[in-house]
């Protein structure tokens, strides 16, 4: 696999991590309602 | 097309309402024999016959319609608000065998609503051994309702109650009570002021005074009306009350015999030992040692087994998949590590639940939080913070959230602010990790040191709890306390369904909710730690050759790996904040890790097992997150994990707020930034000066 294509997909999933991660904690830091069930809401 | 219902559960707190649900429902929401587990209301489906569906609402735990706390005012807000979409068609009032008188109280109240109600008559399995009859028809013709006698224990009663949900058509939605003789005059002149308004729902909407915000009373004109002062309206509740218990002391007299003769009780006399002012502390002590130090003894095992596992996986990737260059390493180094430093972690976690869920179930956590409360008085705090306190040893989220019970909001807000102080399982990694890398394996009287450290690190974070409620009492000057009435439930054998599904979803949670944002730090982190400037990233080969020409083979990959690393994106980062952290004894790549779990702490060890898988090219067989960290050396040669820099690391971690979660849910709870932006600043500050004089002490 070429050196550029790997670069590339390791590019590909860090921004899907970054996005993940400012998706979870800036964008919309709110717990998920009382409606979800089976889960304390604890994101821990 | 099926037709859909609503149906609440309604009753005393811990009467097993959320065990009806989970029954009902077929979920697994938490259930605890302490009260106050639920504080908002919990939704499910039943599917009741072939066309009825059924939506079942939890609601908090309430003693009467007179509410005085956040979490009562959820139930009455429901019940009186015909317009809220989850107003209830069937309201199931769910009773406690071994209370029904007091029980009573709130299903005749919530009766005279005129809301169609079935009486559930929970742990029934107890009657036998508590010399219990009831008879049933006389207690359904009397309070003018349906009976479902039920076991949840032994899932016994559910589908007659299901039946009887059923048939909600049929029951009847006559009153207990007269409203009027409460008081005659008073009530004529309301009925007077307001013909068209159903009586006691009009009563209960004038008495309840404070707190609401949903219901709509804008349809009520209170200009035609004089109404009484708040000490007049409270004494009109108290004989409401009074004519409440008289009316059900009559109906239990024929409906309920308790023949103390076959009861076998041992209750009495387990609560003088375990409530005792001495014995019952050093019980509680004693238990807390036996959790921890079987933590340890447990869990070794199967740690070693997984930290081995993952290390194998690893080395296993890069020798299967070496054509795949550096997306076989981001694989190897960082999502594997990564993963790795948190699922190592579950036979802790789940060893822990495991103890906190058979405390609970049993019955014992009641006489914990009576106990607790006898030392949290002495320091301005309400009994009432007991329970957050206690439950924030899992999680302070619902531990904050449990808060919504106490009534005074300056006591609310001190048990809000210091709840994360209490050692949470995030934490569990992170000090077992740094414990077994920096005290040693010896043992005193059969105790490790390491357990012993470990219990030492949550009594720590209690106390610092407790201290800070009492500076912030003298600061905000709290002027009124909340009583704290506390029910003690009795005592049970743990039921294992409910213990493993408490272990289980405690665990999975912990792994799910931890393992995503861990994988993606991780990925993150990688990517900062395999790239870097061009000049001195990309030469790092050349530049080693020619600073130590003396090294040769694996010493010279490992020299070019760390200059790599500390060349990279993530080591300029962390070289530039180690100035601010080595005071405290710790190198950049810690300081990497501190910035890291910023968000959650359970971050800081896949961090560092990411960062330190980048950064070595050892060969050999053992690179266990463990051995990697235990090697790890300054420039000079030093260790980095010695007694001081690691006891500098815990009692960081035990103070410090690193948990964006909580800082959100405290946002939530106080409406404002200000709260947990001051939680944030200082509990990083005490974190930093604490962790900054042990380390300067110890070293």
């Amino acid at each position: 696999m070429s050196i550029v294509f790997q670069n590339i997909i390791i590019a590909v999933i860090g921004l899907i991590a970054i996005a993940f991660i400012v998706k979870k904690y800036i964008w919309n830091p709110k717990k998920k309602d009382s409606k979800s069930c089976g889960n304390n809401g604890c994101g821990c | 097309m099926s037709k859909q219902i609503n149906v609440a559960l309604i009753g005393n707190p811990n009467t097993g309402k959320t065990s009806v649900f989970n029954a009902l429902t077929g979920l697994s929401q938490k259930v605890g024999n302490y009260p106050g587990i639920t504080v908002d209301k919990k939704e499910g489906f039943c599917k009741v016959s072939r066309n009825l569906k059924a939506h079942i609402l939890d609601l908090p735990g309430t003693y009467s319609l007179n509410a005085s706390s956040l979490d009562e005012n959820v139930v009455i807000e429901l019940l009186l608000n015909k317009n809220d979409k989850d107003y209830p068609d069937v309201a199931v009032i769910v009773s406690d065998v071994e209370n029904l008188k007091r029980n009573l109280l709130l299903f005749t109240q919530i009766k005279d609503l005129k809301i169609p109600t079935i009486l559930v008559i929970n742990m029934a399995d107890r009657m036998p051994r508590k010399g219990i009859t009831l008879n049933i028809d006389l207690l359904e013709e009397q309070l003018k309702t349906k009976i479902a006698l039920v076991s949840t224990r032994k899932n016994e009663g559910i589908e007659h109650l299901k039946n009887l949900i059923g048939n909600f058509k049929a029951l009847s939605t006559e009153a207990n009570l007269d409203t009027s003789t409460i008081d005659s005059d008073y009530f004529a002149s309301l009925r007077k002021a307001f013909p068209n308004q159903d009586l006691y729902k009009l009563w209960v909407v004038i008495s309840q005074d404070a707190n609401f915000g949903k219901i709509d009373r804008n349809e009520l004109d209170f200009s035609k009306f004089k109404t009484k002062t708040k000490s007049e309206l409270k004494r009109l509740q108290q004989k409401e009350t009074i004519k409440r218990y008289q009316f059900i002391n009559n109906i239990l007299k024929e409906g309920q015999v308790i023949d103390e003769s076959k009861a076998t009780g041992y209750r009495a006399q387990l609560d003088r030992i375990l409530t005792h002012k001495i014995w019952g502390y050093a019980i509680f002590f004693v238990i807390l040692l036996t959790i921890f130090q079987v933590i340890y003894d447990w869990a070794t095992i199967p740690m070693d087994f997984i930290d081995s596992s993952f290390a194998s996986l690893a080395e296993w990737i890069k020798v299967t998949f070496p054509g795949g260059g550096k997306l076989t390493n981001l694989i190897a180094e960082g999502v594997v590590s990564g993963i790795g430093g948190i699922v190592i972690f579950i036979p802790q976690i789940a060893f822990l639940f495991l103890f906190i869920s058979v405390l609970e179930e049993s019955g014992y956590m009641s006489r914990v939080v009576f106990l607790m409360d006898r030392v949290m008085r002495r320091f301005g705090l309400s009994g009432k913070s007991v329970v957050p306190l206690i439950s924030g040893t899992a999680c302070a989220i619902p531990a904050i959230m449990a808060t919504r019970n106490i009534e005074n909001w300056k006591e609310r807000l001190i048990t809000i602010l210091v709840t994360p102080f209490t050692t949470c399982s995030a934490r569990l990694p992170v000090y077992l990790i740094i414990i077994a890398l920096v005290i040693p394996e010896g043992r005193f009287l059969g105790l490790s040191y390491q357990a012993l450290t470990l219990m030492l690190l949550y009594l720590i974070g209690f106390g610092m709890a407790v201290f800070s409620a009492y500076i912030l009492d003298k600061i905000l000057k709290t002027n009124r306390k909340t009583f704290f009435v506390i029910e003690m439930p009795s005592y049970k054998v743990p039921l294992l369904k409910n213990v493993a599904l408490t272990v289980l979803e405690k665990t999975k949670t912990f792994v799910f909710e931890a393992g995503k944002i861990i994988l993606a730090i991780s990925i993150v982190l990688w990517i900062l730690a395999s790239y870097g400037p061009e000049k001195s990233f990309n030469n790092a080969e050349t530049i080693v050759e020619e600073s130590f020409p003396e090294l040769r083979g694996e010493q010279l990959e490992n020299k070019v790996a760390a200059y790599k690393l500390e060349h990279s994106f993530i080591g300029i980062i962390g070289k530039t904040i180690e100035p601010a952290i080595r005071p405290l004894g710790y190198d950049w790549k810690i300081g990497i890790g501190i910035v890291a779990s910023f968000a959650a702490r359970e971050v800081f060890v896949g961090t560092l097992a990411t960062i330190y898988s980048v950064g070595s090219a050892t060969e050999d067989d053992d690179k266990t997150i463990k051995n990697r960290m235990a090697n790890e050396v300054h420039d000079n040669g030093e260790k980095v994990f010695t007694l001081a820099s690691g006891i500098s690391l815990l009692l960081f971690y035990a103070f410090a707020m690193q948990c964006m979660s909580t800082l959100a849910v405290v946002k939530r709870e106080t409406n404002t930034w200000k709260w947990p932006m001051i939680q944030l600043f200082g509990m990083s500050f005490i974190a930093y000066i604490i962790a900054l004089i042990s380390f300067q002490i110890l070293n």
